[in-house]
């Protein structure tokens, strides 16, 4: 393969880039393929299992063998465009193409048949296994990532009446036939202009037209009646619905905008590529397609070689080669297999300078690269035909893929050796070379028809002028040969060039039992490569029929599944970490910040305050300070993330007597109780404490992580399961900030800030206040056991407020508390915290939370099954305290509890610490009848040992709870 | 990934909802307690299930879906 | 440059009241939930009014490629909502309330995602290219 220019570079369009270290000239904005091609390079790729030289195979998203590492990313070289400062390299090798120190690998492919990778782990070679694995890891993969981050890629939804996929022949067709000025249209092409394969053969026309012209003018007349034309831009996914993603690609390649388009109707006109024909080392470069042997000559003036050899089964190829010959490309010879070509095609052919050979088959490739191609003919003599390049056609694959990401079925054309779509389906409409159609007149038909249907469907009014004709193109891509060959010796035939298949594999695998396409597949890993079967899934299906002796149509096809093309994970994901998770700041945050909090993510997205390190701390440091403010003198922290809700009407008592399974009926305004809400399994959903403001209305506190899972269910017990109540519910989280004021000086602060609390103010009392004006509600609750009060106030006011409590604190030695802090406070009280000890599986009594239930309510969720619960009761996990044997050591949360060394597992260390207060470590856990265990010894597994533990009850510090009620 | 048909709203995508299917219900009395818990059907074909209109209305919806092809049936 | 495509520009604090209650209470108020409602701006709270001005935040983005930026997280059919359309829908993985008015849109959301909806906003305007 000597490829050159037919069309010489000037030098306004000259860019000079980089290929594994060569420099060399493009044209500017021509794909790195065709750069590659024209600078006579043949070898530029080497293959994913065997490292096999390889060249340029296909064109566009076709190719199978071309990966190149660019700084964009990994992409292939028939994607990425030439500009000023491209630096490529190929992927899969090193240190070039050219000279791989892993090609010794094809030299041992005997030892790496189908099924490689499985028949290592089993049977005798599973001794194997730990020597090969670390080699399997590291060949893994192809090419490497670039150091720096992608770019973004924005999104966008769009939607439209009819949606045309592929703005060729058929798509330009359907396209047309919606009267466009009425309706949205969407017309989406991967190329960089319209015309698909009408691009690369200048002898059709249309409509009077040159074919090129004709696609170039109805596009811009489709655009001009406002129809939405996307070049460069690829569907990648169909979905139910009518959901179509898309990828469009800037002028240099890259990925620009995702599309999520959602359409009325579709039209799929998204053609066919050409298959190679399977003969032994048809992958030595060289060997390509015919067809983008013809787009390289055609798009980009580029010449594949200077001697090539067509190698075809079908008549649409000789208008091929003649097209390629016409542009200037030296194409000697046609070889078809086939008995008795057209004889009208092989005189034009023949016109053409090339020479035909009816019945010969190639039997093997001479040279790497190529230098020729031998072949036998049908009366056994062989003979070899020199040549630089050998242009395969051996039928097409036409493109189902949308027709079939959504389900769509397929059904079996023997004339084409291919699968179609078995009819539109779920508003898709497939015309042209994709849905079988043959010669250019029936793309255009089919392609008018598929957009009048779908126009009707969609309820837009259809185009009445006449469909357009085409002249020529009426050669069809029907394949004749059964080119099926075997390996001969050690020359492989490869039917899928990207993940290194022959056809001997597919046999072998055939043979072994791997019957079904779909565990062919995974057996001997066939169209699981990045360009996912699109050369070889036909001939693999036609082998494994083969080999089973049906008809390839009961063979059937693996499932297609997005993406359709490879894409850059970059693209699909956010790749601006801040913005791909929406991220909650209170109105106290940027203070937190401010201060120099370790800040955390914990609980709906906010951004909380962890700890508050003071110059030099350490973490642990700074949450023993936290921790000996609160129970000595005071703390505060900021709770405004709790979930809060207002639940008023006349019903609201009846209404949350029933959503709780704590009575909340009988408490009287300006009291609150701690109260449980379960799930109707009986288990523990979520806590809070439910304050009465009125004889009408209640103030609803619900921890963090669950209060938009709490509105939910208010409203679906409010709407689907009590609707006969008049009750209403208003989440307002976000109007109240929440700081909370505590330890033992706390009433002290807050008197100090001017925050005059009721005479008579009892534990779970609530009260509205003034606080520097502001009317607010205070609270005397908490989370650490201390003498607390929780100020409910107007968000916008928290700052202020917040800094008033700190400058009246400061005689009374108050520090701002983290979650670190408070995590340590609730241990040493035992407090259960939703996520930690209400994992979904443990009930009201498993947590000895049972003196919060009042199952003599007449009903409420959960009920029947807490009830039914409390009939069997052993067996249950249940929460205890736990004391380390040795009181330095924090036992690590999550380690297995066992009753003693030996025994199964019978729970887990729930949450454990250091407690500065006590004086050593303590831990919760949730254990299998655990309470009857009190005052026992158990043992923990720990990742390098086991420890011992005492079994107590789970309140370590103040149990009576004196000092949050004093 | 079919667009949901909320009667407020007009139809929307999917990722507006809440889907919690077939709920069970709330169950009342012992009969049928484990059924309503963890005896659903999973059945082919249309199925009545409820969906929260999280990002939308906020209504709770009960729709009928074919669960063999997620049209949604009315 | 990117101010040309659209602006983003912070509603202050303004009055927010919600209702609970069958009907619609005020000609202002909007449907967040059945059976509860919201009313923005001044002079609108009438009785049983529950305060909630400090419980959300928002934005008006104009321009010409208002639409362009909003349709990169939102997925309603903007380009047919006519003027004066108000619903609640999806962004991204926050709920928003939109308005779409005669020379753009109005965006309102939770205050606590006000900031991060603000920095959504900004990178959509980067990444527009203006077209519809």
């Amino acid at each position: 393969m000597s490829g050159y220019r037919l069309l010489p570079l000037v030098p306004d369009d000259t860019v000079e880039i980089d290929f594994d270290g060569m420099r060399l000239s493009a044209r500017r904005g021509e794909p790195l393929a065709a750069s590659l091609i024209a600078n006579g390079l043949s070898t530029v790729a080497r293959s994913f299992k065997y490292h096999r030289p390889r060249g340029i195979v296909g064109f566009g998203s076709w190719e199978p063998n071309a990966v190149v590492e660019t700084p964009d990313g990994i992409e292939l070289a028939t994607n990425v465009r030439a500009f000023d400062g491209l630096n490529a390299r190929a992927a899969n090798c090193w240190p070039s193409a050219r000279f791989d120190a892993k090609s010794f690998l094809g030299t041992f492919s005997a030892l790496m048949p189908a099924g490689f990778y499985y028949k290592t782990f089993r049977g005798p070679g599973g001794r194997l296994w730990p020597l090969f694995e670390p080699m399997i890891r590291k060949a893994a993969g192809i090419g490497r990532l670039p150091d720096r981050p992608a770019a973004e890629t924005p999104k966008r939804n769009a939607h439209c009446d009819v949606l045309v996929i592929g703005a060729g022949a058929a798509g330009l067709a359907a396209a047309r036939a919606v009267a466009s000025n009425a309706s949205r249209i969407i017309l989406l092409d991967e190329g960089e202009a319209p015309g698909g394969r009408l691009l690369d053969r200048p002898d059709l026309r249309i409509d009077g037209v040159d074919g090129r012209e004709w696609a170039r003018l109805c596009a811009k007349s489709l655009a001009a009646n406002g129809v939405r034309v996307l070049a460069r831009t690829t569907a990648i996914g169909r979905y139910d619905g009518g959901l179509v993603v898309a990828l469009e690609r800037s002028p240099e390649g890259r990925p620009a905008r995702l599309w999520k388009i959602r359409a009325k109707s579709i039209v799929l006109a998204t053609g066919a590529i050409e298959r190679p024909l399977v003969f032994p080392d048809n992958d030595r470069p060289g060997a390509m397609l015919l067809t983008a042997a013809l787009a390289f000559a055609v798009r980009h003036g580029v010449a594949v070689g200077r001697e090539v050899v067509a190698v075809a089964d079908n008549d649409a190829a000789y208008d091929d080669a003649v097209a390629l010959a016409m542009a200037g490309v030296a194409v000697r010879h046609i070889v078809d297999p086939r008995v008795v070509p057209d004889p009208e095609l092989v005189a034009k052919a023949r016109a053409a300078g090339i020479e035909c050979h009816a019945e010969f088959t190639p039997t093997g490739i001479v040279g790497s690269p190529v230098r020729g191609v031998r072949l036998v003919g049908g009366d056994s003599r062989s003979r070899t035909l020199d040549c630089d390049v050998v242009a395969m056609s051996g039928g097409t694959t036409p493109l189902v893929h949308l027709h079939s990401h959504s389900g769509g079925r397929l059904r079996h054309v023997g004339k084409l050796r291919a699968f179609v779509p078995d009819g539109p389906h779920d508003g898709a409409w497939s015309a042209g070379a994709c849905n079988g159609a043959a010669s250019l007149d029936e793309v255009l038909r089919d392609g008018s028809a598929a957009g009048r249907e779908a126009a009707r469907a969609a309820g837009c009014r259809v185009d009445s002028t006449a469909p357009p004709r085409a002249e020529g193109g009426d050669a069809r891509a029907e394949p004749g040969s059964e080119p099926l060959a075997a390996d001969v010796a050690h020359r492989k035939a490869f039917v899928d060039f990207a993940a290194d298949v022959t056809i001997d594999d597919l046999r072998l695998a055939a043979r072994e039992g791997y019957e079904s396409v779909e565990l062919l597949k995974r057996y001997t890993t066939t169209g699981m490569a990045i360009d996912q079967g699109r050369m070889g899934n036909l001939a693999a299906i036609e082998a494994l029929a083969q080999a089973k002796r049906v008809a390839p149509g009961l063979v059937g096809t693996t499932t297609y599944r997005p993406p359709f093309v490879p894409v850059p994970f970059s693209t699909i994901a956010d790749t601006n970490g801040t913005l791909l998770r929406p991220s909650r700041a209170t109105t106290l945050t940027a203070w937190h910040e401010a201060a120099g909090a370790v800040m955390y993510e914990a609980g709906a997205h906010w951004r909380r305050p962890g700890y508050y390190p003071q110059a030099g701390d350490t973490m642990e440091a700074a949450v023993r300070r936290e921790c000996r403010a609160v129970r000595q003198m005071a703390g505060m922290y900021d709770s405004s993330p709790l979930g809060k809700f207002e639940v008023v009407g006349p019903d609201a008592a009846t209404f949350l007597d029933f959503v709780y399974a704590t009575r909340l009926s009988d408490l009287a305004p300006g009291r609150g109780r701690y109260a449980l809400q379960l799930h109707e399994d009986g288990r523990l959903f979520d806590d809070g404490i439910v304050f009465r403001t009125a004889m009408d209305r209640y103030f609803v506190t619900t921890t963090t992580g669950n209060a938009d899972a709490c509105h939910q269910r208010f409203e679906y017990c409010r709407q689907i399961l009590r609707p006969e109540l008049r009750v209403g519910v208003l989440n307002v989280t976000e109007q109240w900030a929440d700081i909370v004021v505590c330890g033992p000086r706390a009433r002290a602060v807050l008197a100090d800030t001017g925050l005059s609390l009721p005479e008579r103010f009892p534990f779970l009392g609530l009260a509205a206040c003034s606080f520097a004006g502001l009317p607010v509600q205070v609270a005397r609750a908490g989370f650490t056991g201390e003498l607390s009060f929780e100020i409910f106030l107007p968000a916008s006011a928290a700052p202020q407020a917040w800094r008033d409590l700190l400058e009246a604190g400061r005689r009374h030695a108050i520090a701002p508390v983290g979650s670190e802090a408070n995590h340590v406070l609730r241990i040493e009280k035992g407090f259960i915290s939703v996520g930690h000890e209400a994992d979904g599986i443990c009930g009201p009594d498993d947590l000895g939370l049972s003196f919060a239930v009042h199952a003599d309510k007449p009903d409420f969720v959960g009920r029947q099954a807490l009830l039914r619960d409390r009939a069997s009761p052993s067996g249950r996990p249940q929460l205890v305290g736990l004391m380390a044997r040795d009181p330095q050591f924090v036992l690590p949360e999550g380690s297995a509890v066992l009753r003693a060394q030996g025994d199964r597992t019978r729970g887990f260390v729930t949450a454990s610490c250091w407690s500065d207060a006590l004086g050593r470590s303590l831990a919760m856990a949730l254990i299998e009848d655990g309470r009857s265990l009190t005052g026992s010894d158990v043992t923990l597994a720990l990742a390098d040992g086991t420890a011992g533990a005492q079994v107590v009850p789970p309140s370590f510090y103040d149990p009576k709870g004196e000092r949050q009620r004093g | 990934m079919r667009l949901v048909p909320c009667p407020d709203c007009g139809p929307r995508e999917p990722g507006e909802f809440v889907c919690l299917g077939d709920s069970g219900g709330h169950p009342v009395g012992e009969d049928g307690l484990a059924e309503a818990l963890y005896g659903r059907a999973n059945a082919k074909g249309p199925v009545e299930e409820l969906w929260w209109h999280k990002f939308g209305c906020r209504r709770w919806l009960k729709l009928r879906r074919n669960s063999a092809t997620n049209e949604f049936v009315p | 440059m990117a101010s040309s495509i659209a602006s983003i520009q912070p509603i202050g604090r303004e009055q927010v009241s919600a209702w609970l209650c069958a009907d619609r209470p005020t000609d202002e108020a909007v449907s967040i939930a059945p059976g509860t409602w919201l009313a923005f701006g001044d002079g609108v709270p009438g009785p049983g009014a529950i305060d909630l001005s400090d419980a959300y935040g928002g934005f008006i983005v104009t321009g010409a490629g208002a639409l362009d930026v909003l349709m990169q997280g939102i997925a309603l059919d903007l380009e047919r909502a006519p003027a004066g359309f108000i619903g609640r829908a999806r962004l991204g993985d926050i709920g928003v309330l939109l308005w779409r008015t005669d020379g753009g849109f109005v965006l309102r959301c939770e205050r606590s995602y006000a900031e991060w909806l603000e920095g959504w906003l900004a990178r959509a305007v980067r990444l527009s290219t203006g077209g519809t």
